[in-house]
């Protein structure tokens, strides 16, 4: 196979690779929704590249001499490859076709200990709640500057009904809801004792024979190398029977324990459920 | 801490994919442009506009990005194609190390991030310093032989008599189509290697390491630049991570934003499309001294508000 060829196959594999990913919905696990549209552009172009690299180089003598691309000597598009231009290819076609069978499409537990779960707001500074009830909020950047609920119409006219609550009356939350109303004093004692539905993946406890465990979701900012795991404590009279890092419901009582320096939210789980995969399983 | 490595296949796959798929389209705006680059842009119409005083062309090429605006992977293969056609080193060197930074996209994600943590102040000094830096060192650029820069197909500029000028219309698409892939297909090889060695830190080595840095100034500052070069975080959405790492001081958080997007690990094999391995490894000092010296020795304060 020589050069010519072998690039409109790599051409045709990362268009095809690209355009997969957006048009399976497959995108969502790994960027934030902002670069979708230009990964299925780049999916398209390349596909549109494809058969244009092989008008361009329809010609026997189009090479070095007119396609002012500059290859090396040997390198035009119909010669034999060189070694070099044969482990191009080898790297160009083989990690992203291995990565793209092999990718779960979410972190496991390696990852996630290896970032450290994230138990405070404030170490996210960009980061807003999803369900919306803080819409209107200034972003935390600094514990020292908690802005007033009371800024924010919605939370305080409507308070935690602003949530949805489940058929079984408990207000479904994301780990993040939590985190936020740590930080938050009229929001805590809103949310405190209250009985609440938290969706997560499951991280057992680390050795120490507890039944405490972790209930984290990823939050992204910009694509899966940034994602941050935000995570919730969650104590229980027996640990779940879910896969290491499978996907749980928790439905019990919201708690907040104060050691004097920071607030730390965590549920009192009274029902664990196993369930599937959220369509969007990142927070953005 | 219970480990400080560990690394899974399924999570350095997945890792290495949303790279992948962030960084391809901004390679292929770059790639295409480079093509339309090198059939349309006759070197010598790039003599004409340049300043020919080499100080006024470092400083035009470092505030180039503001109008011209490249995300680091990119911007390699644009600068590449513009030494092509002539475009003196040391330019180049100022615009490829300024234009990830200075440009309207990256400003605006960084006054983002950092709201409620000195927005203002952040994205100024970060705008500010990555200038002053892309001077520095385009300005000693300015005094190395090109010879000892360039790997040795750059070396020679093209000549204008080469300018494809007179070939018809299709033929010039075509062209533009061979040089763009060409290029793609040039710089994604390194950009892979890149990513991979990037992705394995990223997601196997434990981030809690850097931790205990933060109590030293000095230390911590080399920590977050160490850290900015391992993660390898595109310069649009850097500033998000590093507003996170809230137990460090805003020199720390500065210092990488600075450096990570003038050097990480993807870099130092996308650098080596245009760069000789010497030039690559000076860079990475010099880079790393620079912004280090700024970081630590600049009234830079702990930006509040």
């Amino acid at each position: 196979m020589n050069k010519r060829t072998l690039t409109l196959v790599t051409l045709l594999l990362w268009g095809a690779l690209m355009s997969w990913f957006w048009v399976s919905g497959r995108i969502v696990a790994y960027l934030h929704p902002q670069f979708h549209p230009l990964v299925a552009a780049a999916g398209i172009v390349l596909l549109l590249l494809a058969p244009l690299w092989w008008w361009a180089t329809r010609e026997s003598g189009a090479g070095c001499s007119s396609c002012g691309c500059h290859h090396e000597h040997g390198e035009e598009p119909r010669s034999r490859l060189s070694a070099g231009a044969a482990f191009g290819f080898v790297v160009l076609l083989l990690p992203v076709s291995t990565a793209f069978f092999v990718s779960p499409g979410q972190f496991g537990e390696a990852a996630i200990m290896n970032r450290t779960i994230v138990t405070s707001i404030t170490q996210l500074p960009s980061a807003v709640p999803e369900t919306a009830v803080l819409d209107e909020a200034p972003v935390l950047g600094d514990a020292d500057e908690v802005p007033d609920v009371a800024q924010w119409p919605e939370a305080q006219e409507e308070g935690v009904e602003y949530f949805t609550r489940g058929p079984d009356g408990a207000i479904q939350l994301e780990t993040i809801d939590l985190l936020f109303a740590a930080e938050e004093p009229a929001l805590r004692e809103q949310f405190a004792d209250q009985r609440v539905s938290v969706t997560g993946q499951y991280v057992p406890p680390r050795g120490d024979g507890s039944a405490r465990f972790d209930l984290v979701r990823m939050f992204m900012v910009c694509c899966a190398a940034d994602a941050r795991p935000i995570g919730i404590a969650v104590s229980s009279p027996s640990l779940p029977v879910a896969a290491r890092m499978g996907w749980i419901r928790v439905t019990g009582k919201a708690r907040f324990a104060n050691d004097g320096e920071s607030v730390q939210p965590f549920l009192e789980a009274e029902s664990i459920q196993e369930v599937p995969a959220p369509r969007e399983a990142v927070l953005y | 801490m219970d480990h400080w490595f560990w690394f899974s296949a399924s999570d350095f796959a997945y890792g290495f994919l949303s790279v992948v798929l962030e960084g391809t389209p901004f390679i292929l705006v770059g790639v295409l442009l480079s093509g339309l680059v090198d059939v349309f842009l006759p070197p010598r119409v790039l003599a004409r506009v340049l300043p020919r005083n080499p100080v006024a062309g470092i400083l035009l090429g470092g505030l180039l990005g503001a109008v011209l605006p490249m995300c680091e992977c990119g911007i390699v293969v644009v600068i590449r194609r513009l030494l092509r056609k002539g475009l003196p080193l040391s330019n180049a060197v100022a615009y490829m190390l300024a234009a990830p930074i200075i440009n309207p996209v990256v400003a605006a994600s960084t006054y983002a991030a950092f709201r409620g943590q000195g927005a203002w102040e952040m994205t100024l000094w970060r705008m500010g310093l990555a200038f002053g830096i892309s001077v520095v060192v385009a300005s000693i650029v300015l005094f190395l032989r090109r010879g000892s820069v360039l790997r040795p197909d750059l070396q020679v500029p093209e000549e204008i008599a080469d300018t494809p000028e007179h070939r018809a219309p299709a033929e010039k698409w075509a062209a533009v189509v061979r040089s763009s892939v060409g290029d793609f297909l040039d710089v994604t090889v390194y950009f892979l290697l890149g990513a991979a060695v990037a992705t394995l830190f990223n997601t196997s080595v434990n981030q809690q390491l850097i931790l205990p840095l933060s109590e030293n100034n000095a230390l911590s500052v080399a920590g977050m630049m160490g850290l900015a070069a391992l993660l390898s975080l595109c310069s649009t959405s850097d500033a998000f991570v590093a507003a996170t790492f809230t137990a460090f001081s805003s020199a720390a958080k500065l210092a990488f934003l600075v450096f990570g997007p003038m050097m990480d690990l993807k870099l130092v094999f996308i650098y080596g499309l245009v760069f000789r391995k010497r030039f690559i490894a000076l860079l990475v000092v010099l880079l790393f001294v620079l912004v280090w010296l700024s970081c630590t020795q600049l009234p830079i304060g702990n930006f509040r508000g």
